[in-house]
């Protein structure tokens, strides 16, 4: 235990993981600012009496408008929401002017006979009775309404942060073994009692312990910054309310059964966790088999990338492929800590065999890389 | 009693053989590992350390391969490698710590033991200090500390004595000489004036081959005859220089006073001299013919190397 905790203090005490640890809070409150607050508009009325918020009065305001909407969905309630809030109006540019947190709510999740997807823009006319839409029909459950923009946020907001705690594990782990290397006191390390052993066992805890802190913290302050900017109710709503455009995904319509937002986190979250374990471990053997810090760096970065070229390979040539290769290929892609970062966990972890794909792939992955790890620092020849 | 023993030991690089078939007996007592630089010292080392995989060979510890002993017999050892690595940003205290830990000390030794040998090496002031801020001679002992921490019955030291001050170095040559009763201690040098005095065995290492062993004096024996002194014109002297070893020269008023490493009399009035472990050193290190006799146009240097000079620790 008290190897770990060396271990976990050389790994924090370097400068840059410090540096880079702060960087990416101020990262993660900036690109919140940005995505949250700093994006919220919200208008009420129509035509001269029109009243346009943006910010932070435009959260308290949305809340206002929320609340009075607020309880199980129901035709009537959705009609009075629409009179209330009116249709979204576009811009040439395809902007909605005159949205607010209700009539956002209602387009998006195709409650009315308007369109809002991709470059099309059909302004509504009407609202659409419940039961015919995905929403009422696919969940099975009755919806309930309430103000959960700040989950929406964090959606957003945990893929770009998960994305860059994995920069900051490559970071903080690059050096772990080859540090030894590069500094030459693996001879010294090599010679002691728990050297060839122990040791190792301890800088591979050490570097997920890292990990876990990492993620518990960033992971922790997303929350918060969302929470305490928006409030924390609403986890018990349905899930696909963070996600407007959720009934026109295949995945979601092939899964759509009812799961709430908070059971969509905690999944999301260990999606994310997990894919992000894999890449602390593949950095120890990285890290091992490289003799500067910068190589295990680079390595780091490419096994966390690559799956972004593959994808943009599996694109441009999977008409050639066999059904089964490419399969194969889209569930690798799929379950590489990159795209465990992005916010389709609920697509990633649908069915049992993807499950299990994951669970066998990582298991391997971990094998290999711990048995590499120890063959390859043991037996350092310098 | 412990015992380390090589069999047949030999390393190869490539096409450079560093360690060509050894062996050797080490009983409790101070090996001084002599050789010029490149001789295999290093090498040889590593392998007793089992960090190194010898090319063939092996090396027992009381009769058992140390490869199979694993941790057992990495408890009994401290080593304290040529280029010493450290954490430049850690300080010392937490260094020495760290590797109490990874030397599997008990957890209510470690502070004791820690500071018992900081202040053995004199570091003790300044153990709040970043290893970064310490000076060549300061590294070294923090780097003959560590080794010591566990109190190892095989210690092995890779030129322990580099970037030492004379003042360091007689000091840690008292702190050899206490530490190493009851157990092997190994410390390689090019620098003759370590062993001479703590060695209780010296063996002296060319090109990777044990080309002598034994106490001083067995070792001074062996090169007696060959070994003498005159006092010559200076012009004279120049044409010595240039045909035999020369291990000291002197300038008394208008002469030279000399001293030569040769098979055969120099010069006319050359006197035989008593034989010292510098006089060794050059008989076997400068002299190029495989007799080891005294061959002509050798650039011999005038004198061994006795205090400090280059080392592999310019950091
Ligand atoms: N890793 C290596 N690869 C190739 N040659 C090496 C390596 N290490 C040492 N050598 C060679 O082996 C010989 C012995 O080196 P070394 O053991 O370091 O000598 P010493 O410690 O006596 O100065 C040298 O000629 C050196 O060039
Ligand atoms: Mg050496």
């Amino acid at each position: 235990m008290r190897l770990v905790r060396e271990e976990l203090y050389k790994i924090c005490s370097r400068r840059i993981v410090k540096i880079s640890f702060a960087a990416v809070l101020a990262g993660i409150g900036l690109f919140f600012m940005m995505i949250g607050p700093g994006d919220e508009r919200c208008s009420i009325g129509a035509g001269m009496s029109r009243e346009d918020y943006s910010g932070f009065a435009a959260i308290a305001k949305d809340k206002e408008l929320a609340a009075e909407f607020e309880g199980v969905l129901t035709d009537e309630v959705v009609s009075e929401m629409a009179e209330k809030c009116f249709f979204q109006e576009y811009s040439e540019k395809g902007f909605a002017t005159n949205r607010n947190y209700v009539n956002t709510f209602f387009t998006d999740n195709g409650l009315t006979d308007g369109v809002s997807r991709g470059e099309q823009r059909v302004q509504a006319t009407r609202t659409i009775p419940l039961e015919s839409t995905a929403m009422g029909s696919l969940t099975g459950e009755s919806v309930y309404f309430t103000y959960i923009r700040g989950w929406q946020v964090l959606k957003d907001l945990f893929s770009v942060g998960a994305l860059m705690m994995g920069v900051l594990i490559i970071i903080g782990l690059s050096p772990v073994f080859s540090e030894e290397y590069s500094l030459k006191t693996v001879s010294i390390l090599l010679t002691t009692a728990h050297g060839k052993k122990k040791d190792i066992w301890a800088k591979l805890a050490a570097g997920v312990v890292f990990f876990a802190g990492v993620f518990g913290i960033c992971t922790g302050f997303m929350i918060l910054l969302c929470g305490c900017c928006y409030g924390f109710k609403g986890l018990e709503c349905f899930a696909g309310m963070l996600d407007g455009s959720w009934w026109l995904s295949t995945e979601w319509m092939a899964s759509a059964s009812y799961i709430s937002i908070g059971r969509f986190f905690a999944r999301y979250f260990l999606v994310a966790f997990s894919g992000l374990l894999l890449l602390t471990v593949f950095m120890s053997f990285a890290s091992a088999i490289s003799r500067q810090n910068f190589t295990a760096l680079i390595l780091g970065l490419i096994f966390f990338l690559l799956p972004i070229l593959l994808w943009i390979f599996y694109m441009m040539s999977y008409m050639h492929m066999s059904p089964r290769f490419s399969l194969f290929l889209t569930r690798m892609i799929s379950s590489s800590p990159v795209y465990s970062c992005f916010g389709n966990a609920i697509e990633q972890v649908t069915t049992r065999t993807m499950l299990l794909f994951r669970g066998v792939e990582y298991l391997v992955c971990t094998v290999i890389c711990v048995g590499l790890t120890f063959r390859r620092y043991r037996n350092y020849q310098g | 009693m412990l015992t380390l023993e090589l069999n047949h030991l030999r390393k190869q690089y490539k096409n450079k053989v560093a360690v060509a078939d050894l062996s050797l007996r080490l009983e409790e007592g101070v090996y001084g590992l002599l050789g010029a630089n490149g001789a295999g010292k290093t090498t040889l080392l590593r392998m007793l350390c089992d960090i190194l995989k010898p090319t063939s060979g092996s090396v027992l510890c009381n009769g058992t391969e140390v490869r199979e002993m694993g941790g057992e017999y990495r408890r009994l050892l401290g080593y304290l490698p040529q280029d010493f690595g450290y954490y430049p940003e850690m300080k010392a205290e937490r260094y020495m710590r760290y590797l109490a830990e990874l030397k599997a000390l008990p957890p209510d030794l470690i502070r004791s033991k820690t500071e018992e040998l900081l202040r053995l090496v004199e570091l003790y002031e300044v153990r709040n200090k970043k290893i970064k801020t310490f000076s060549g001679g300061m590294l070294r002992r923090l780097g003959i500390a560590q080794a010591m921490l566990n109190d190892p019955e095989i210690l092995i030291l890779d030129e322990p004595t580099a970037g030492l001050d004379p003042k360091e170095r007689i000091r840690f040559r008292n702190i050899i000489s206490s530490f190493s009763r009851n157990r092997i201690v190994i410390l390689s040098t090019h620098i003759v004036s370590d062993v001479e005095y703590i060695a209780d065995q010296i063996l002296l290492m060319k090109q990777g081959e044990l080309i002598s062993q034994g106490d001083l004096h067995q070792i001074t024996e062996k090169v007696r005859g060959c070994v003498w002194e005159c006092v010559t014109e200076s012009s004279q002297a120049q044409e010595l220089n240039e045909r035999y070893a020369i291990s000291n020269l002197r300038n008394c008023g208008e002469k030279v006073s000399l001293r030569i490493v040769a098979k055969e009399k120099p010069v006319e009035d050359a006197v035989p001299a008593e034989p010292n472990l510098e006089d060794v050193y050059l008989f076997y290190f400068t002299m190029k013919a495989p007799d080891g006799g005294c061959a002509l146009g050798v650039p011999a240097r005038p004198s061994v190397q006795t205090s400090d000079g280059q080392d592999g620790m310019s950091k």
